[in-house]
């Protein structure tokens, strides 16, 4: 599925988790300190014990005693400050990347959105992000400690043993160079498990959202089972990288033997090497040593583990879309289209050319006809939400994409076809955080026409579920309006404002829209918008008239 | 709060039977992967004596064998290819395991679904996208590692006491501290990942809501507030899990400590005892080379069961989401003529709730057509729902065809219902896939169908007609096309019974005109309940209002 595989990419996603470096340092050291001490340990008690066999008297043998005790205690806290900042870091940069992945997913255009696959989204947003924070836990820190106890532990250990050191420094040589061997090929094993798993998770998704129809439809056992298919993708993906890991574990396993072999042999063939000569030596060389090749095996695990990593991050980079920088602030006046082409999609075939129109301020004009002929896509282009193919598009004599991003949206209001309501209460739906009073809210409300339907279900505090279960279809979308309409924009473009509303409650949301005095281009059916509209252009056949 | 969150605890036990019930091929394959295990702590004991033999023969004078040394160490080697052999052995079976657990949950859900619409859909799609791997780690990783761990460090504490008594009874007298220690951790792990999960299944549910709304809130000036949430929803679920993840770290922090001092310990009364000449090199090294050995299986015990914390929270999500054993038994035949009495009839909006509309009474032959019409929220939708089976029905009586619909097959409903719902499913596919979704059609049929219901205007523009990608959820599609394909997959199935809730709505005048026309001839043949606010595709029939329910003062 993937071309070439680009290594910087897990390094930039990880620092987006601003990781604190004075941490990062701790747990790498720690991590390396308790890795030397684990060695440490396992040599000097058996340096002691064969130094004992030769019975030298209690007070030779007293300081690697005392030295075997020593690291006994110390090595259990060095692992737990690695593991609990290694824990730590991850968590940082949790809430952080999942807001980037809401930013990125938020600078789309509404086509690239619809085209999206939800299910997969939601995988990136939070099982990705998740599998991120394992990035500092399982990959880089214990990697780092054990390049570093390895380093450090071999050129100790060449100062006591030749053989022995330089064997242990020539098997991490060799262990390196396999891993940057295979790494390719695992790394794009795990980017393929990513995406069919993301698959998979889109159509769970979908069977989530729609159990009801698909059953009567007698279509849901076969969107389980393609969800399965895609699980079982995923599955066999991991079973071909576990198998390229494995064969790394044998490999590493026969360098450990191979380094036991070559650290006896070689000390009949160099001789006793440097300081201790002593018997004792010999043996607590020897075994620590063999301690030395199970961190190689733990550089193979932690491979394993930056490739569920690298998975994550591929799947995580890259999805932003360029916003216009402008600088200039918006302000209320004509909208003016000049010369639009219209098309559906990012590249698809154009659906109008050469639009022109102006809506001047206080006026509602409407878009009316066939369904599917680019009225929604221009509504989304006068929204900017969409970029301008042809010709240019005016606010008050500025360029669209002259202006600054937070002034555009308080002066433009957007309504899709479908609203997303969020779950919650009616109160923080309508408000959305922006600072609007709770006189304010009922007074948008009662506008249009759901106050009293809402005020025996709890008012304000009435709790609505997720996509506005609870709600009638015209109930769910005047309260899209409603949250519409409380920051009184100076100019709306409405996407079938009164779809699903019946005709008097459709005339008191018309009301509504008249009472803001804003500017409006609506795209709409409904023959009574089209009587209440000031002008009415008949989008049809790549023109509008 | 935290009593609202938690539920009693599950014990061993119970998680045992969970196993058995829902994943039950996958447990079955359970004592394989722990003797497997077994065999590779063998191995490793193997090879920490064969390496004390090795550091005896480098140091006794003479040397009985001038290879002696040279020999051991191959034996050494070849221990240790074995043990990497092993576990990658142990590896792959645990990995088949996991993926047997992994389908078995998938269709367990499958099944949960396909009674009820999920409440939380969100959370559903994560149990099964998800939930589902996590058991499958579970099942394969933390559960023989848990049950055999301890038996595993007894088996090597058993060879220490085989090499040397003492050294073993000093290694017991240590690492008995760390039972009740870690006994008492454990149990609070498990109270701490319940929590965790009910938190992660609002965390989905909202990021999936601030996914899909995220150009919206961009055009309401409101991402800010989107952006809170996520940090607030990761930042309750990341305090959850951060507890849990303390707790196995001290967990560790425990075993660690207490298996070092035990090492220590035997190092030191060992070294004693070599000193006064009372014991041989070779069982020393053994002794203490095995201590090492002893905490290592207890040690991984814990390690797998904090990672597969989140594999046993969501099996207690599963047990509590499947079907009940007894739900299939809904099997009445269906009806072959659909006509319609409802007396007295009281529709809830939910399963069991309260009704939503003043009772409602009417007759319709069948093949002929019923409108129904009122004010928004007065149980139209609702009536609909309940025709086409769905448990809704709250008093009074309903009967299509003299059963009732909510006893009916749901795989012979198919074949006698078709619905049109407000804002009908689409799926991610192509138009053809959506035509003929649930009963396979031919392309020439399905395209008769597509024009019949004024989609031809579509089929000219779609760039590959009847194989253009709606998108997911349809989204490439505008609302009129929706209900224009839906419709055609209901002509396409041929139904007895015929619901359409406000087709209308999204279509203009004079597309609702052609589609009259066009068809009259196929609503004429069968019964047809139609929900519509003012532009009915039905004409003259039976008309019924609906009142919503008096509101009690």
């Amino acid at each position: 599925m993937t071309q070439g595989v680009d290594h910087s990419i897990l390094r930039t996603v990880a620092e987006r988790g601003a990781p604190s470096r004075r941490r990062l340092i701790r747990a790498v050291a720690a991590g390396a300190g308790a890795q030397i001490a684990g060695i440490v340990l396992v040599g000097a008690a058996t340096a002691l014990l064969c130094w004992s066999s030769q019975r030298p008297g209690l007070g030779a043998v007293a300081g690697i005693l005392i030295l075997v005790e020593l690291v006994a205690f110390l090595r259990p806290p060095l692992r737990h400050t690695e593991r609990v900042a290694s824990h730590d870091l991850g968590l940082e940069g949790l809430a952080g990347w999942r807001r980037w992945l809401l930013d990125a997913v938020a600078t789309w255009s509404p086509g690239r959105l619809a085209a999206a696959r939800t299910g997969d989204l939601l995988t990136r947003c939070i099982d990705d992000t998740d599998r991120l924070q394992d990035y500092w836990v399982r990959a880089d820190v214990p990697f780092r400690s054990t390049a570093v106890a390895i380093g450090v532990g071999a050129v100790a250990l060449a100062l006591l043993e030749v053989a022995a050191g330089a064997a242990i420094l020539a098997a991490a040589a060799l262990t390196l160079g396999l891993l940057r061997i295979v790494r390719e090929r695992a790394l794009r094993c795990a980017v393929d498990e990513a995406a069919h798993r993301g698959r998979a998770a889109s159509i769970s998704v979908e069977l989530a959202h729609g159990a009801a129809a698909l059953e009567l439809l007698g279509a849901a056992g076969r969107l389980a089972a393609e969800s399965d298919a895609a699980a079982a993708a995923a599955r066999e993906a991991r079973r071909t990288r576990e198998r390229i890991i494995a064969r790394l574990h044998i490999a590493v396993a026969l360098l450990a033997g191979l380094v036991v072999i070559a650290a006896v042999s070689g000390r009949h063939a160099i001789g006793w090497g440097f300081a201790v000569g002593h018997p004792a030596g010999i043996a607590g060389v020897v075994v620590a040593a063999l301690a030395a090749t199970s961190l190689l095996d733990g550089w193979v695990q932690d491979l394993d583990a930056s490739c569920d990593v690298f998975g994550a991050a591929v799947r995580l980079a890259g999805l932003e879309e360029p916003l216009p920088a402008g600088t200039a602030t918006a302000i209320a006046g004509p909208l003016r289209l000049d010369s639009v082409d219209v098309a559906a999609a990012q590249d698809g075939p154009t659906l109008l050319r050469g639009v022109s129109l102006v809506v001047a301020p206080g006026a509602s004009i409407a878009l009316a006809g066939p369904t599917g002929e680019g009225k929604s896509s221009l509504l989304a282009i006068a929204a900017r939400l969409e970029p301008v193919r042809a010709g240019s598009v005016t606010l008050a004599g500025l360029t669209l994409s002259s202006l600054e991003e937070d002034s555009l949206r308080r002066q433009v209001g957007w309504l899709p076809a479908v609203s997303s309501l969020l779950e919650g209460r009616i109160r923080d739906i309508v408000d959305l955080g922006r600072g609007f009073d709770d006189e304010a809210i009922l007074a948008v409300l009662d506008h249009v026409g759901l106050a009293s339907v809402l005020a025996p279900r709890g008012g304000l505090d009435a709790v609505v579920g997720s996509r506005g279960l609870g709600l009638s279809g015209g109930e769910r979308r005047r309260l899209a309006l409603a949250r519409l309409l409380i920051a009184r924009p100076g100019l709306l473009l409405l996407d079938e404002p009164t779809a699903g509303v019946d005709e008097q409650t459709g005339a008191g949301v018309l009301a509504a829209i008249d009472a803001t005095g804003a500017a409006s281009l609506v795209a709409t059916h409904d023959d009574d918008v089209l009587r209440w509209a000031d002008v009415t252009c008949w989008v049809a056949e790549g023109r509008v008239s | 709060m935290a009593a609202v969150e938690t539920q009693a605890r599950p014990t061993a036990r119970d998680a045992r039977r969970l196993r058995a019930e829902l994943v039950p091929g996958a447990s079955g394959r359970i004592r394989t992967i722990e003797v497997l295990d077994a065999l590779g702590v063998a191995l490793g004991a193997a090879a920490a004596l064969a390496l004390a033999a090795l550091a005896t023969t480098l140091l006794s004078r003479p040397v009985p064998l001038l290879h002696a040394p040279g020999a051991w160490s191959v034996v050494v080697a070849v221990l240790l290819v074995a043990r990497g052999a092993l576990g990658v052995a142990s590896s792959q079976v645990a990995a088949s395991t996991a993926g047997r657990a992994e389908d078995e949950a998938r269709t367990v859900l499958a099944a949960a679904i396909r009674l009820a619409q999920p409440a939380r859909p969100g959370a559903f799609a994560s149990l099964h996208a998800t939930g589902s791997a996590e058991i499958g780690r579970y099942v394969a990783r933390a559960v023989p590692a848990r049950e055999a761990g301890p038996l595993l460090s007894l088996g090597v504490l058993v060879l220490v006491a085989v090499v040397d008594p003492i050294s073993a009874l000093v290694a017991a007298v240590v690492l008995s501290i760390a039972v009740p220690v870690l006994a008492t951790v454990g149990r609070a792990a498990a109270a701490e990942s319940a929590v965790g999960l009910s938190r992660l299944s609002s965390l989905t549910s909202r990021a999936l809501e601030l996914i899909d709304g995220a150009v919206e809130l961009r055009a309401l000036g409101a991402l800010a507030r989107g952006r809170e949430e996520l940090t607030a929803a990761t930042e309750r679920m990341a305090s959850s899990t951060m507890r849990s993840i303390r707790i196995g770290l001290r967990s560790s922090y425990a075993l660690d400590f207490l298996a070092g001092i035990a090492v220590g310990l035997v190092a030191m009364t060992d070294g004693f005892r070599l000193l006064g000449g009372s014991m041989g090199l070779f069982h020393a090294l053994g002794a203490v080379l095995l201590t090492v050995e002893v905490a290592a299986p207890l040690r991984r015990a814990g390690s797998e069961f904090h990672a597969g914390a989140d594999g046993l929270a969501a099996l207690e999500m599963l047990g509590s989401v499947r079907a009940p054993a007894d739900s299939a038994a809904a099997g009445a035949a269906v009806p072959s003529a659909c006509s319609i009495d409802a007396v007295g009839l009281l529709v809830s909006a939910v399963p069991g709730g309260a009704a939503i509309a003043a009772p409602i009474s009417v007759s319709v032959r069948a093949s002929s057509g019923l409108l129904l019409t009122g004010p928004s929220g007065s149980g139209k939708t609702t009536l609909l729902r309940a025709l086409s089976g769905e448990p809704l029905v709250a008093g009074g009586e309903l009967h299509v065809g003299g059963t009732a619909p909510a006893l009916w097959n749901p795989r012979l409903r198919c074949d006698l219902v078709a619905m049109v719902d407000q804002r009908p499913l689409v799926v991610a596919g192509s138009i053809y896939d959506n035509l003929v979704l649930g009963r396979p059609a031919s392309r020439t049929d399905a395209r008769e169908a597509a024009l019949a219901c004024m989609l031809g205007g579509l089929l000219d523009r779609a760039p590959e007609d009847l194989d253009t990608q709606v998108g997911e959820d349809g989204r490439l599609l505008s609302a009129g096309e929706r209900v224009r394909v839906a419709l055609a997959r209901a002509m396409l199935r041929e139904p007895r019974l015929l619901l359409l809730d406000e087709v209308g709505a999204h279509l203009d005048g004079a597309t609702l005109d052609a589609l009259r026309m066009s068809l009259a001839a196929f609503l004429s043949g069968r019964t047809v309940v139609e929900a519509a606010h003012g532009r009915p595709l039905l004409a003259d029939a039976q008309a019924l209002e609906l009142v919503p329910a008096a509101v009690p003062t």
